[in-house]
């Protein structure tokens, strides 16, 4: 493998990262946060990528992500005062089957309005061609954009988590709830808040990655469990160690496709690349079952 | 902690005979495609009662328990590969495969707590899945037909959905018979002190671990020999039994059968079958409605809770 090819791989396993890293904080502050296991964050992911897709067609790509990120926020309103709110108090096994329920009701939601086939997600113009990064390397425009993007929110989600008097309340509602909660804090808002803002930085992953994938009913659910990966693997609730998973996973995941082939070990080594990840959470569970990254 | 009271227990047992003789009868007049649904409702049962001792008895939730049922499908569908094989050293085989599959899977995910422990289970049979997707010689992720169907001691061959039916009664009542003994059995009263305070069954000398070892290692076997007889029942396997919506969707099982009865999970089987084929042909969108009764069942558990004790006979039923 050449050093440009190398490098193309790793600037993808970076951009794969980000991109788990937006889906992921969404998870692990809902879990860290509110102490609840949402399974159907990955429908939010699929949804953003459909409106924004749909819409695109008609209208062009710029009101596309406008309807797409509004829809999501809309969807994410409705969601969280319909049906997440009653499920804080349950256990976790009502938890993971009441959101695995709504997982099956988006999945076919958008069948019925989309149909099973994949729909044509566009790349505006500006963004299509390729730029030369080193003598023999060029890497697509839109990869290197996204990049840039997931780069800029998730320093938006630092700041405001660790600058803003609302980062202070989410962060102080991690530790001490109930305490919080003492002082007069409105955390039904303050949760509702937090689930609105995960669900926009997951939809902003889905409309980033769409073009990348293929946007179908359910493409959000393969990367909802490599996000709970990267939960376990970073430690539940902490920004940094989500960050540092993501990256990490994110890199393994693409290296270890990109370097063992299909026929490495008898056929074995698209099972190699696939079972890396969670052979890797399996070890720091049993390991340092309280994440990597935290103290 | 409270054990259901004899009376109860006893009207389980009579509605759970009359469930058993309808379907001896039902096997006589079935056309072929009734047979399977029947066959399916039945298989679900069985994998349920298991699943209920790891999961309302012991409570230990596991996302994993596919892997199990496409374990003991695969073992079905090379035994089939071989041509003549016999029905009893072939579940002999999957029980051996799963309990130790099922033991060593318990031991590693035991040791975390909580959400961990769910996402645990949930790593492993993921690996176990792309495993199964991987094996290009056994058609990779399109699976394999298992053509062959067993027979029993050489003596019939189950060559008929009718025989091999009859075939999965007789297992089922084997494998209600074996779980109601493990419930009244000290391992049972175990599994139910460990759920409610482990540290107490600790302080009495003896390990909350190893009791959740073994019912994780119970279910397991149990997964994995309703996976065989399902690939024998639909005939083929791939790794899609493996995949995480089937672990969903056994875990949905118990949730809406209840933690007690066993004539609840039987409900629960026909309701989940009853979902995705009789909705089935009026829409392609069962998952829809399954997705809508588990979402009900979760926020609203006492009213679906007064629904099912006045539809069975025995306890309300309460998963967690």
């Amino acid at each position: 493998m050449s050093l440009a090819l190398l490098l193309e791989q790793l600037l993808n396993g970076l951009q794969f990262g980000l991109m788990l890293f937006l889906l992921s904080v969404g998870v692990t502050l809902i879990f860290g946060v509110m102490n609840l296991v949402n399974i159907s964050h990955g429908s939010l992911f699929m949804l953003a990528a459909f409106f924004t897709y749909s819409a695109g067609a008609r209208w062009g790509y710029g009101l596309g992500l406008l309807i797409g990120l509004g829809g999501i926020i809309i969807v994410a309103i409705l969601l969280e005062w319909l049906v997440i709110r009653r499920l804080y108090q349950k256990s976790h096994l009502d938890q993971v089957l009441g959101t695995f329920g709504l997982m099956l009701i988006f999945n076919e939601l958008v069948r019925i309005i989309w149909g099973s086939e994949p729909i044509f997600a566009l790349t505006p113009n500006w963004l299509s061609g390729s730029i030369q990064l080193s003598e023999n390397l060029y890497y697509p425009t839109y990869r290197l954009a996204i990049t840039v993007v997931a780069i800029l929110a998730g320093l938006a989600i630092w700041l405001l988590l660790s600058r803003t008097r609302i980062g202070m309340l989410v962060r102080a509602g991690a530790d001490k709830r109930e305490t919080v909660e003492a002082l007069g804090v409105n955390i039904n808002f303050l949760f509702a808040v937090v689930f609105v803002i995960g669900a926009v930085l997951a939809g902003l992953a889905g409309i980033m990655m769409g073009p990348l994938i293929t946007v179908e009913s359910g493409i959000g659910d393969p990367l909802l469990i490599l996000a709970l990966v990267v939960i376990v693997v970073g430690g539940a609730g902490s920004l940094k160690g989500c960050l540092a998973a993501s990256v990490l996973i994110g890199m393994i995941d693409t290296l270890s496709r990109a370097l063992v082939t299909a026929d490495f070990a008898g056929g074995a080594g698209r099972a190699i690349s696939s079972m890396s990840v969670y052979l890797l959470m399996l070890v720091v569970l049993l390991l340092r079952p309280q994440g990597l990254f935290t103290r | 902690m409270k054990l259901a009271s004899s009376n109860k227990v006893g009207l389980d047992a009579w509605v759970v005979g009359l469930i058993l003789l309808g379907a001896l009868l039902a096997v006589g007049v079935l056309d072929v495609y009734q047979l399977k649904l029947l066959g399916k409702v039945l298989i679900f049962w069985l994998i349920a009662l298991g699943l209920q001792l790891l999961v309302a008895q012991a409570g230990v939730i596991s996302l994993g328990h596919a892997a199990f049922m496409a374990t003991g499908a695969y073992i079905a569908g090379l035994f089939s590969l071989q041509g003549q094989h016999d029905l009893i050293l072939m579940l002999a085989c999957v029980a051996v495969a799963c309990a130790a599959f099922g033991s060593l899977m318990g031991a590693l995910i035991l040791r975390t707590q909580g959400l961990y422990q769910l996402m645990a289970t949930l790593a492993i049979a993921q690996m176990a899945y792309y495993g199964f997707q991987s094996l290009r010689s056994l058609g990779g992720d399109d699976g394999f037909a298992v053509s062959n169907r067993p027979s029993v001691l050489g003596l019939i061959t189950l060559n008929t959905d009718v025989k091999l039916l009859l075939a999965i009664i007789v297992i089922l009542v084997l494998g209600l018979y074996v779980a109601h003994r493990i419930r009244r059995s000290e391992m049972g009263a175990l599994m139910l002190a460990v759920r409610d305070d482990g540290r107490r069954v600790a302080s009495l000398g003896i390990s909350p671990y190893g009791v959740k070892v073994w019912a994780f290692l119970i279910s397991a076997v149990f997964t994995g020999i309703g996976g065989a007889l399902f690939a024998q029942l639909t005939r083929f396997t791939s790794p899609q039994l493996g995949s995480w919506y089937m672990s969903g969707e056994l875990i949905i099982l118990v949730l809406l059968g209840g933690g007690k009865t066993r004539s609840g999970l039987f409900l629960a089987a026909v309701a989940v079958v009853g979902i995705q084929e009789g909705v089935a042909r009026y829409t392609d969108h069962w998952p829809l409605v399954l997705g809508a009764l588990v979402l009900a069942r979760v926020l609203w558990p006492e009213n679906l809770g007064a629904l099912k004790k006045a539809a069975t006979p025995g306890e309300q039923g309460k998963a967690s």
